[in-house]
Formats: C-alpha cells, structure tokens, sequence
C-alpha cells in the first residue's frame, strides 16, 4: 500500500470528548470547593481563588494587592521564611502566586502522595501570613528593582504605557506591580490590612484537580479549610467599579523613544469586552480569523508575507469588566509605520469589505472544538480552567456545552460581533522605537500627532 | 516512573516509537532531526535554524503553509532547533493523526520541490527579526553572543550560537539549503514518537505506510571538535542597555547524561532553587546585595555549560556578589551540601519529571522526552536510568562532580554592566568586549 499524496486525509469526525467534570460542594463557613479526579499523571495541582485584584489597589496604592500576595510565602505563624520553602522542597512542590487585575490565584502543585500536606501548607500560606515589616521592606525593593529593570524591556515599556493611557483612571488602568511611586511608601501595616479585609475564605473558591477522588481531594480541603473563621468579604461591593466604562482616551497616538532600536514594539487597541458578553463564541470565533493563531490574517500578512516580524497577535482579554483588546506586535525598525498601516487595515477590512468567509469561519471553528481536548489534557489545564468558570461565576459544567455553542457561531454572528467590538476608529497606539528612523513616519496613519511619552 | 513504548526501525533507518495512552482523544506526533547548529560550517551559522523555519512553507504535495492543515484539524504545532538537534511536533485530535504524519512526511521526502528563493528570502527576514527581536533589542540578550566564544574557543561547535551571526545569515543561499536538506533530513537522521490515543500496531503501520517510501540518505557527517580549553579565568566586560550591573560565571561541564551531570543539576537546585535555596538565601534574602540569582546545569551532547547569573541590586557592586558566591561555592567544594539538602533537591527534580510528564506532547512531554532519551541515548526506555541518576547522586558525588568541573582557573567571569555605567561596577581588571548586533 502507498500513500496517496493527491489529497490530504480527510479528518476523523469531531473528537468524541467530555471534559472533565467537576463537583462543587460549598463548606459551612462558605468556601467553595470545586474538585475533579483526574489520573492521566501523578500531578495534583490545587488552585486557590481569592477575589481580590490588582483592580481592587487603592489609587494611591498601585500593586499593594501584587505586593500582598507576594509577601504570603516569607513566613506564616509557625513557620520561618526559611522553614516554609523547606517544608515545599521536602515534598516537591511548586508553588506560584498570580495577581491579575481581576483575581488573586495561589498554585500548589504537587505529587498526589503529598496531597494533606500540600493542603496544609497553601492554607497556611493563605490564612497566616506573618507580615514581618522586614520581610515586607525586603519583598517591596526586590519589586521596585524589578520595575527598574523593565524600563529597558521595549515590550514590557509599551504595554505599561498601553494599558496606563487607554484605562487612565479606571480599576484597570495600572499594572499589577504598580510604580515606583505607588509602591515605595507602602509597608507591613498596609499589607496586613489589605490582607485581614479581603483575604475571608467565605469568598474563596478552592479547585483541586489530580490523581485522587473527588471524596478524597474533598476531605482534604475540608480538614484544612472548613475550621477557618470568615467575615462576609467586601468583593462583592467592589467588583463594581470593574464594570465601569473606560474613560475616553486623550491621544490615540503614544511615541516612547528607545534610541538606535532595531525593532519597534507596537501595541493597538481599545477596551473590548467583559467575559460575561453573550457575543463572547463569537468573538473566539473572530479572533482565530484575525489575529489568534498561526494562520490568521494578520500574522500571514505581518510575517508570513511581509516578513515585518517574528510574529503578529490580537487577543481580547476577557476579564470580569471591559478587558483589552490588543493587537502586538515588534517589528523591524524600517517597517514600523507601514506594519501598523497592514494591521489596521486588517481591523477594517474584517468588519467591512472582506468579512470571514465561509471557509475562514469553518477553519476556526474547526480550530476551536477539534481542538477542545487539547486545552483538557492535563490537571493543571483543568484546574485553570475550573479556577476561571469560578471567577467569572460561570457553571461548572460550563465546558460541556462549548463545542455546540462555537458550533453555532454562524458568519451573521461573527460580523454581527466584529461590527461591536472591533473599533479600528478609535484606536490607541502606543510605539516604543527609534525616534529618528519611526517618529517621522507615523503622521501619515491618520492617528493624529504623536504624544511623546517616557 | 515508567512511559511503556514499543520501538522498531523501519528499512529507511527511521527509528519509531509508540507510547499508548488512551485516557484523552489527542495523539502526539513528534519528530526528530538529529542535526542542530553543531553541525553548521563557519561562515553559515544559523543555517540549522533558518532551515527549521523552511519546513513549515510547504511541501511538494501541499504547497501552501503548514500550519493550516493542521490548525483547522483543532492541531497545536511547533519545531525548534538547538545546537545538537532539530524538533517538530504535533498534537492532534485522535481524527487527525493520519493528517499529521501525511504533512510531517511530506516535508521529510517532498520539500525541495516546493521550495523557492521567495520563501527562503522571506523566511530569512523572519529570523533576521525574531533574532532582533529575542537578542539585539532585548536587556542582556547579547550575552551568549560573549559567554559561548569565551567558554569554546573557535574549532569548537558550540563556538556561535543557534540563532546565528546576521551576516552569516545574509550570506546563506539558495544552493546551501538543498545540501543541508539532503544530508541531514531523511530517515536514518530521524526518530519519530507517536503517543497517546493510539495503538501500538496501528502506529507502526502508520509510520511505515508514510515514511517507508522515503529512501534513506547519507550517514551523517561527523562533527570536527578542537581540543581548546579555557584557562586563566577570563574576565569579561559588556556594557549593555540595563539598568542593573550583572554577573554571569560560567564552567565547561559534564555532557549530557556524562558522569556528573545529575549531581550538577542536584547542585544547581541547591544553590538556587527556590527560596531555601544557598545563594537565594545568602545573596537576596540576608545580605541583600543582589536582586535574582539563577544557577543551571545546561548539558548538551558534546560538553555542558554550568552558569551562575546574579543581577546586583541598586548601590551593589558585581566584586561584592562574586565574593559572596566564591564563598559559598567553596563550602560545597571544602565540605559537601548537607544530607536534607539533596534529599530536597532530588524531591524536586523527581516531581518536576512529573509535572512536565504530564503532557504527551509539546516541548518536554513524554514523546519529546522518549526521542530525547532515544536519540541521545539510543534507548526510549530511559526514564527510569534518568532518574535513578540523580537518587544514586549523594552529597560526596554532587562534591566531586563541583570541584571536577567548576575550577578557578577554567571559570569565565563576564559583567555586564549598564551602557553609561562605571567600569568599578564590573568585577576588577575585565576586558571589555564588544559584539556587534
């Protein structure tokens, strides 16, 4: 028998595939539990979701929320700095500690063997923390050093000023470590106070996702988690201001010169949408056509054809209120105003004279649920995206029903969806390049005169 | 720990492996070319990894992208290229395996034909911009442009980077990549892992219905390496646009899988994983002159690289950071890591198998890993053996293997320090060097 070459293979039907399920249980002082036995591999991650953010920082406060949740693991009541980290080493386990704008997450990841343990110790972690102001001072200037070195990371300088002119006042208008200012008056008090007003386990969800049953992988998290005294946490009043419309922008065109760059950092966009939008499929959907993946439009034409640059994205950032969308991208110097040019006329082009066609729109979908049980293989992918249907308060079963709902997903949709959310009228650009070889270029885009910004 | 495989090699020399785990719908297709920037000539590096990006532009029976094919059978997909090889690999729902080996095939025995000078000259720019993009532009990203000519002196394959020198890459053409495809990528060059939602007959039958057609090509020429050491402890000095000064120490080390190379990892864990770790104690968290340290074993096939990179913090100075590493670096070599601290390490590095394991495909899942083991080792069964190494290393052998490798005399010492900084920030006496991006 020998290949025939005349033809691709044809594709299998779609995967018969169900996520896996997770069973949520609510413990008496109200923390949620959410669990799923999992076998694949002796991995057990377990996930802590604590609802407070970056966005939750008081405005003369920018990264006390990063800043708390760093601190967590220099020590607890009984345990030194020192004596935590060799208790995690003792049983193998990662830990890792995330602050978005939306949520804090505390990662445990570990061998199932270890599960009480591991348990024992991210509560621990969670509920005690020691604040010493030493600890606290030494945490602060290891973060301000690192905002030091970032003012020389193009790609780190362009998002800052991105995310810091298109959301101004808004919750969602600093990064998550702050700056320099915001971050060096704060100290131990502070962090205790933060920590005593939003850290209450009756707002927290906990998702344990590995090779032990759902029964098992729940008593240990009751053992350690139900004991625990909780006040009614304040998240719920100020998740508010997260829905907020987003101030409008001053000036849709930010220059940050980078002397001699070889490459441009380019950043475009405007606020996009909030994950609880009913056009959210769609917009999965229309992303993989514009900008989501290998072969969309936009890195075709960016890299594939032009050859601009490594590579060309655009992702909407679905958070609990309106979340960026974000077109990225380095290019090469010489092709800055003219890479910028190709990717805004992709924006128009998509929602006016050239909408997804049918077969773009099939490739994405394809895309999108074929692919479904990849983005499921592993506990830690469950676990994160069991962590994410809790913070967005979607149901557990949620997964269950996202083949079918991309499935729906039809052209009038999608354009229907890129005609709301795609607004290439009014977006913000931010450059981070060589002043004299770029600035000169971009008037001719039609953004206006460039606002210079350090 | 066990991964159950079965292996055959077909009559092209193509070795196959197959690693069943049905518990998710998706198959893990992963392919390795045993070439990598070792094997370039002077005067066209980079070569191995520009050639890496020719492989996704088409073939001669798909003459289009790659990745579409396999994107819109909900496919996820990448390659890489190092200095000792060349990896491509795919996961795909159950449904699309077939597909997979039908594109992964096709570029292993079809893709000259569908070449052009076009899309190499594309692809070219594509590099010229991801190495702007991931070195020139970047805070220290002209490091191993220094650090890698330092520690192998010109003769040696590991003299130039992976990436490759830009005028290199201007000067490669069209007629080096037809050589470079046919001594390097055919069957007997190759080893092919299918994993995942398979079984074991219909993996050989499949592997042997799309790459048993393809003839098998040259052995593979053999990599000259010239005997030049590092000795008088250079001292180096880049200046560089950062805002911190930094210090790199760098030994030549075991190779992989070579005699000391578990219980350097062991060691790098000791020093520098995680908070409990030696230096993160001494330099960030007591003395609080530095503001990061990393330690890391990097073991290649001819010789590894040991490296110790500590970034200052504001008002310290790399002399105050290289003192303090010196010291701690000779209570390993006078007396040992502690009992509870290897246990530690092993524990670590024990758990993280596990957790990279976990996947069956991408970089370092178990297909990766079962071609790693078999192309290195020419055994996929070696996960056991790996690990076994690193409970057999106990404090007396993480020792030894410290004082073999990382000598005073063979150590290169680079600072970099920032663009308008003073040279006192560097460590005493350091020549300067420039590279030019």
């Amino acid at each position: 028998m020998s290949v025939d070459r005349s033809r691709l293979p044809a594709l299998g039907p779609h995967p018969l595939f169900r996520p896996p399920g997770f069973r949520c249980s609510t413990l008496s002082n109200g923390v949620g539990v959410w669990t799923a036995a999992h076998h694949r591999a002796p991995v057990l991650t377990l996930r802590l979701l604590v609802g407070v953010g970056a966005a939750d920082d008081p405005i003369d406060q920018f990264g006390l929320a990063a800043l708390t949740a760093d601190v967590l693991d220099e020590g607890t009541r009984d345990l030194t700095d020192v004596g935590l980290h060799v208790a995690l080493s003792r049983i193998g386990a990662h830990l890792s500690v995330g602050v978005s704008s939306d949520a804090t997450i505390l990662t445990l990841t570990t061998l199932p063997k270890h599960a009480a343990e591991a348990m024992a110790l991210l509560v621990d972690i969670a509920v005690n923390p020691r604040f010493d102001p030493d600890d606290c001072e030494r945490v602060r200037n290891l973060r301000l050093n690192r905002i030091l070195q970032t003012r020389q990371v193009p790609a780190a300088v362009a998002d800052r000023v991105f995310i810091e002119s298109l959301y101004g006042t808004h919750p969602y208008g600093h990064l998550a470590i702050g700056t320099e200012l915001s971050l060096r008056p704060i100290d131990s008090s502070d962090l205790s106070a933060f920590h005593s007003r939003w850290y209450q386990p009756a707002g927290w969800t906990l998702v344990a996702v590995g090779g032990l049953s759902d029964d098992a992988l729940l008593e240990i998290a009751k053992t350690e988690l139900e004991p625990l005294s909780t006040v009614t946490p304040t998240v719920a009043i100020c998740s508010g201001s997260r829905r907020k419309e987003p101030p409008p922008i001053t000036d849709r065109l930010i220059f940050v010169a980078r002397k001699d760059a070889v490459q441009s950092e380019v950043r475009l966009g405007h606020p996009g949408v909030s994950r609880a939008s009913p056009d959210y499929h769609a917009l999965l959907v229309l992303n993989m056509v514009l900008g989501g993946q290998f072969v969309s439009r936009i890195n075709l034409n960016l890299r594939e054809d032009k050859g601009y640059t490594y590579g060309a994205r655009t992702a909407f950032d679905y958070r609990v209120g309106r979340g960026p969308f974000i077109f990225r991208s380095s290019v090469q110097t010489s092709a800055t105003a003219d890479a910028m040019r190709e990717a805004i006329k992709e924006l128009l082009d998509i929602r006016e004279t050239r909408p997804p066609s049918e077969r773009e729109l099939a490739v994405a979908r394809d895309a999108l649920t074929r692919g479904f049980p990849l983005r499921l293989e592993t506990a830690t992918q469950v676990a994160r995206v069991g962590t994410t249907l809790a913070l967005h308060e979607l149901p557990a079963d949620e997964m269950d029903r996202f083949v079918e709902r991309v499935m729906a997903v039809d052209a009038d949709a999608v354009l229907a969806a890129a005609r709301a959310h795609l607004h290439p009228d009014r977006l913000l650009a931010v450059v981070v390049g060589s002043t004299e070889d770029v600035l000169p270029s971009l008037g001719s885009l039609g953004l206006g005169e460039p606002a210079l910004m350090s | 720990m066990q991964v159950a495989f079965d292996k055959q090699t077909l009559d092209n020399g193509l070795d196959v492996i197959i690693h069943v785990d049905h518990s998710c719908p998706i198959v893990a297709v992963n392919l390795w070319y045993h070439v990598g920037s070792k094997n370039e000539k002077p005067g066209r590096t980079g070569f191995a990894h520009l050639f890496e990006h020719l492989m996704f532009e088409g073939s001669e029976h798909h003459d289009d992208g790659y990745f579409s094919p396999l994107q819109e059978a909900g496919g996820a997909l990448n390659g890489s290229t190092n200095a000792d090889r060349t990896n491509y690999w795919e996961v795909v729902p159950t449904g699309a395996v077939e597909r997979a080996l039908w594109m992964e095939s096709d570029r292993m025995g079809f893709l000259l034909p569908a070449l052009t000078p076009e899309k190499f000259e594309t692809q070219r720019q594509v590099v010229l911009n991801e190495r702007r993009e991931s070195y020139e532009n970047r805070p220290y990203g002209m490091v191993p442009m220094v650090l890698m000519p330092a520690l192998f002196p010109a003769g040696h394959p590991y003299h130039w980077l992976t990436i490759g020198e830009p005028e290199d890459l201007l000067a490669a053409s069209f007629d080096d990549v037809q050589a470079f495809f046919r001594t390097y990528y055919h069957p007997g060059n190759a080893s092919l892992v299918l994993a995942g939602d398979i079984d074991t007959r219909e993996g050989f039958e499949l592997a042997r219905l799309y790459f048993g057609e393809i003839p098998p090509g040259p052995s593979r020429p053999s990599v000259t390496v010239s005997n030049t050491t590092v000795s008088g402890a250079p001292r180096l000095l880049l200046r560089d646009r950062v805002e911190l000064p930094r210090l790199y120490l760098s030994w030549r080390s075991p190779r992989l899988f070579g005699d000391g190379d578990a219980a350097l990892d062991l060691l790098a864990t000791i020093l520098a994983g995680g908070k409990s770790s030696r230096l993160y104690r001494r330099l960030v968290h007591d003395s609080r002159i530095a503001t990061d340290v990393s330690v890391g074993q990097g073991s290649r096939e001819l010789v590894g690289v040991f490296s110790i990179v500590a970034t200052a913090a504001p008002g310290h100075s790399l002399t105050e950071i290289e003192a303090a590493i010196t010291d701690e670096l000779s209570q390993i070599l006078n007396d040992g890591p502690h009992g509870d601290e290897v246990e530690r390490s092993q524990a670590t590095i024990e758990s993280d198998f596990a957790y990279r394991l976990q996947s069956i495909g991408d970089f370092g899942g178990r297909s990766d890993q079962l071609n790693a083991y078999n192309v290195y080792f020419g055994d996929p069964g070696h996960f056991e053996t790996d690990l076994g190494r690193y409970r057999m290393s106990d404090a007396d052998a993480i020792q030894s293997a410290a004082q073999n490798s990382l000598t005073e005399n063979e150590r290169v010492a680079l600072s970099v320090i920032p663009a308008e900084g003073d040279l006192l920030l560097g460590l005493f006496d350091s020549k300067p060097v420039d590279v030019a991006s």
